[in-house]
């Protein structure tokens, strides 16, 4: 399973509401129509962490380890997509291309 | 040349060549020269490919300003070269028609700054009319006017050599709203196109994670800078994940917890601490990294860990144990005030009794267990629904009947709670009552199918009762209503078959017989609506075997079929809760076609289902008879060894040594086969044949030195084993040692017991001149208030 704390966007130290809230406005954002899988991890990591004893349970006896996956997410939160820099773009058209379609 | 290996078909070309000046090796020369320059430029050796075409011009007489060649200049920054190039062979250039894709080319470089190149065309070539909008608009995405940008890629026609540019800046501005729309623009850049390389960069950047990190290696310097800048990951951020991907997609125990503790600042050191006492369930050595980095382990954890450790292979017991000593830990006198101590000694004692609870429903420690828990978190729905099934299974009606009181207070209105009352007072003959709670069940839920089959159950039990007591009408009332709960052929042809006998009792024959017949289809004929009819007759107290005679139900085919043996089985696998004699008696009745269907060709997962059915039943003999005649077909397989020798003892007969040698062979089979169950079950097996034996004839042997004295290890190797087993978080057994002796003593009990000298007798002599444990304190055991560890799930 997925970090569940990962999934919903949420601290290790949330409350109740911060989880409800936050599951809330992940399934506004992905409805179970638009893609069935995402939705139901979204409500399994819900499910996992909705309570403070589901979250005691989750604490005390989950043994999952990461992904490289979601610690590449965790490392990715808080980053935000920049535009790069007119230097950038001539740097790079200016050495041509070295990656393929593949 | 068709393996790719230019350089080679070079060298052989040219000594040919050396022989004879064919034209078409020259050709052939030519084409190995660009073979060899792609491949140099692939790997981002521009300069070197820039070389290979210029022999390749001299050695086979070819033009030397082909587009491929001037590209080849620009990437390796040889603008000046270029520029000379062309303004030298411009009429050529023309003549041979290159101009366009130059062009391309040369649209690139401009905006990559090199505006020399426009003094090559003329002043209205849509190269340098383009230019300036498309300039333009690249300046304004990268200050963010998307408005301006818009506006300026208006004015690059759609022939224009900055087409294809114009499509990757309308890309790049949808990526944070549409990345699908963006995706597909970007897609629409030809792989031949001059601006390939950029919107490549772009969609790897967009691609997940994973995928982009596999790519980031093939990445040249300035590819790797643009792709992190738009995803927006720092310098550090991108280290890191470039140390992950070296880790691989399934990263070691011990290469991620020393990823996640060298970068616990980065990531987090709570996020850190949790994942990493994960790690140290499976990957117990790396203790002595996460004590370096992260400091001591609170016992509670070390112990949850070990508990955790214990789950992966232990016996229910052990588990139950292992747990308990968790628990122990936990600050009792907290409890009313610490809702979250409370909580965590629930779930606990509910995971500790769990599986004990699966194999050994009755077992007082675990039941003790779980009504503790309900007493630390009174507000847990399933505990009481699990404590009333369990009691009422074993026929404790006045425990269920508490615990049910208690639910039925807390959760009025819970469907599986009044369920769980209707159940538990039909198993009490109380069908009045059980009737009012399945109405308030179905009030609340009208399609509860489970409450509408305990309700037709409900009032098929009470007809019996008043067909025993001849109440006829008032029985025939019960199965009118029974009626109109059932909801299936199957549950119909029970009524019918109970209607059989009632009509019986009445002196209608005729009409008993057409009911017998009716509930024998619908009840799935043959041997399963046999079994249905005798169950019947047993349920009512009527002797069977007259029932089925008074019944005149057509005969069975000799042998009975596979078909109907498995029909048969379905059945009894649902009188799970029937009285065990009237399913001893109308098996008994069909002892016969039972016994002669062993002989049957069954599949080997129905013939371990018959062996597994037959031992629920306690059918010893039939279960003998079927596992032989598994082991026939499947000789040695485990599971059908074990059924045949269990089924054997079962039976009071002592096992002989050839017999326990065959069992042996069939732990280590299952064990190879990963059969834990089938090996449990065989260790129990044996131990009850020899209780002080473990499954090889061997002395208990926790270390695993099975293969007697030579085996043993030397010096070096029985220090390092001890070291290892005296380390923190180590066997269960060895830390109980270490509490009750001191390590000092567990050491020297380790070293004679890994040496064979063991002798518990002689324990004193042993322990002679060592230093005492020190004495435990009250408190020990309990959790320290002022330990900011100790709880430190969160």
């Amino acid at each position: 399973m997925q970090d569940p704390y990962l999934t919903l966007g949420v601290a290790r130290d949330a409350t109740d509401d911060n989880i409800h809230q936050a599951y809330l406005t992940a399934i506004r954002c992905c409805p179970a129509e638009q893609d069935p899988e995402v939705f139901q991890s979204i409500r399994t990591a819900y499910e996992s962490i909705r309570t403070k004893k589901a979250r005691l349970e989750y604490a005390l006896f989950n043994t999952d380890l990461p992904t490289p996956a979601d610690l590449l997410e965790r490392l990715a939160k808080g980053s935000q997509p920049r535009r790069p820099g007119l230097d950038l773009f001539r740097e790079l058209l200016r050495a041509g291309p070295r990656l393929d379609e593949k | 040349m068709q393996a790719g290996k230019y350089r080679e078909a070079v060298a052989a070309f040219k000594e040919m060549l050396r022989q004879e000046q064919r034209p078409e090796w020259i050709e052939a020369l030519a084409e190995a020269y660009a073979g060899r320059a792609r491949g140099l430029a692939d790997k981002g050796m521009f300069k070197e490919a820039a070389v290979i075409w210029r022999n390749r011009a001299e050695s086979c007489d070819r033009f030397l300003a082909e587009p491929a060649y001037i590209e080849l200049l620009f990437q390796s920054g040889q603008i000046e070269s270029a520029l000379q190039l062309l303004q030298e062979q411009r009429q050529q250039i023309e003549e041979r028609g290159y101009l366009p894709r130059l062009r391309l080319l040369c649209a690139v470089q401009v905006l990559a700054g090199q505006e020399a190149l426009l003094d090559l065309f003329p002043a209205d070539d849509s190269l340098c009319r383009d230019f300036p909008a498309a300039l333009a608009a690249l300046q304004a995405y990268c200050s963010g006017q998307d408005a301006e940008m818009e506006q300026q890629l208006r004015a690059i026609p759609f022939r224009s050599p900055f087409r294809d540019f114009r499509q990757i800046l309308k890309a790049l501005s949808l990526l944070g709203r549409d990345a699908s729309a963006a995706d597909s623009l970007l897609g629409r850049v030809d792989a031949g196109s001059a601006f390939h390389a950029l919107s490549i960069t772009i969609r790897v950047s967009q691609a997940p994670d994973p995928e982009f990190l596999r790519r980031y290696q093939s990445m040249g310097a300035a590819e790797r800078r643009f792709a992190t800048a738009l995803k927006g990951w720092s310098a550090q951020q991108l280290r890191l994940t470039q140390e992950l991907h070296q880790l691989g997609d399934r990263p070691s125990a011990d290469g991620l917890l020393r990823f996640l503790l060298r970068n616990k600042e980065i990531l987090g050191g709570e996020y850190v601490r949790e994942i990493a006492m994960r790690i140290l369930v499976f990957h117990p050595r790396g203790v002595a990294a996460y004590i370096k980095s992260l400091g001591q382990l609170p016992r509670f954890h070390r112990d949850r860990i070990a508990a955790l450790r214990v789950e992966e292979d232990g016996l229910p017991h052990e588990i139950f144990n292992v747990w308990y000593d968790v628990c122990s830990l936990l600050d009792k006198s907290e409890l009313s005030q610490d809702q979250e101590n409370s909580f965590i000694e629930a779930l606990i004692l509910r995971r500790m009794t769990r599986q004990w609870l699966r194999s050994e429903p009755l077992n007082p420690p675990a039941l003790a267990a779980l009504e503790r828990a309900l007493k630390c978190d009174p507000d847990d729905q399933p505990s009481y629904l699990e404590l009333i099934r369990l009691y009422r299974r074993e026929h404790k009606l006045k425990e269920a009947r508490r615990l049910l009181d208690e639910a039925l207070s807390r959760y009025p209105e819970d469907t599986e709670v009044l369920t769980e009352a209707v159940e538990t007072a039909i198993a009490g003959s109380a069908f009045k009552k059980a009737a009012r709670f399945a109405r308030r069940a179905l009030d609340l839920d009208p399609i509860n199918p489970r409450v509408r089959d305990i309700l037709l159950n409900s009032h098929l039990a009470h007809a019996r009762k008043q067909i025993q007591q001849k109440k006829i009408p008032l029985a025939r009332r019960e199965l009118e209503e029974a009626a109109n709960w059932a909801r299936t052929e199957q549950a119909q042809g029970r009524i019918d078959l109970a209607r059989g006998i009632l009509e019986l009792s009445g002196g209608d024959r005729e009409v008993a017989h057409r009911c017998f017949l009716s509930g024998f289809e619908r009840t799935g004929g043959g041997l399963a609506g046999r079994f249905q009819l005798l169950m019947e007759a047993g349920r009512m107290g009527r002797p069977m075997a007259t029932v089925v005679k008074q019944a005149r139900l057509p005969t069975p085919p000799r042998p009975a079929t596979r078909e109907q043996i498995l029909a048969l089985i379905h059945a009894l696998s649902e009188s799970a809760d029937e009285d065990e004699g009237n399913l001893a008696e109308a098996l008994a009745c069909l002892d016969g076609p039972l016994k002669r269907a062993a002989k049957l060709e069954f599949s080997l997962t129905e013939m371990e289902r018959l062996c597994e059915t037959w031992l629920r039943l306690d059918q010893q003999d039939l279960r003998t008879r079927y596992a032989r005649a598994a082991l026939k077909r499947w000789p040695d397989t485990p599971v059908f060894v074990f059924h045949q020798l269990d089924a054997k003892q079962d039976m009071f007969i002592l096992l002989s040594p050839a017999e326990r040698r065959r069992l042996e062979a069939a732990y280590e089979g299952a064990r190879a086969d990963g059969d834990m169950r089938t090996v449990h079950r065989i260790a129990e097996l044996l131990d009850a044949g020899s209780p002080f034996m473990a499954p090889d004839d061997e002395p208990f042997d926790p270390f695993g030195f099975e293969e007697g004295p030579e085996s043993l290890p030397d010096e070096q190797e029985l220090e390092q084993i001890i070291d290892m087993l005296m380390e923190i978080s180590g066997p269960p057994e060895v830390e109980e040692m270490k509490r009750e002796l001191g390590p000092e003593a567990a050491r020297r009990l380790l070293q004679e017991m890994l040496q064979g000298n063991f002798n518990p007798g002689r324990l004193d002599d042993m322990l002679a001149g060592l230093p005492q444990p020190k004495a435990r304190k009250q408190s020990r055991n309990k959790v320290r208030k002022d330990d900011p560890d100790q709880f430190d799930l969160f």
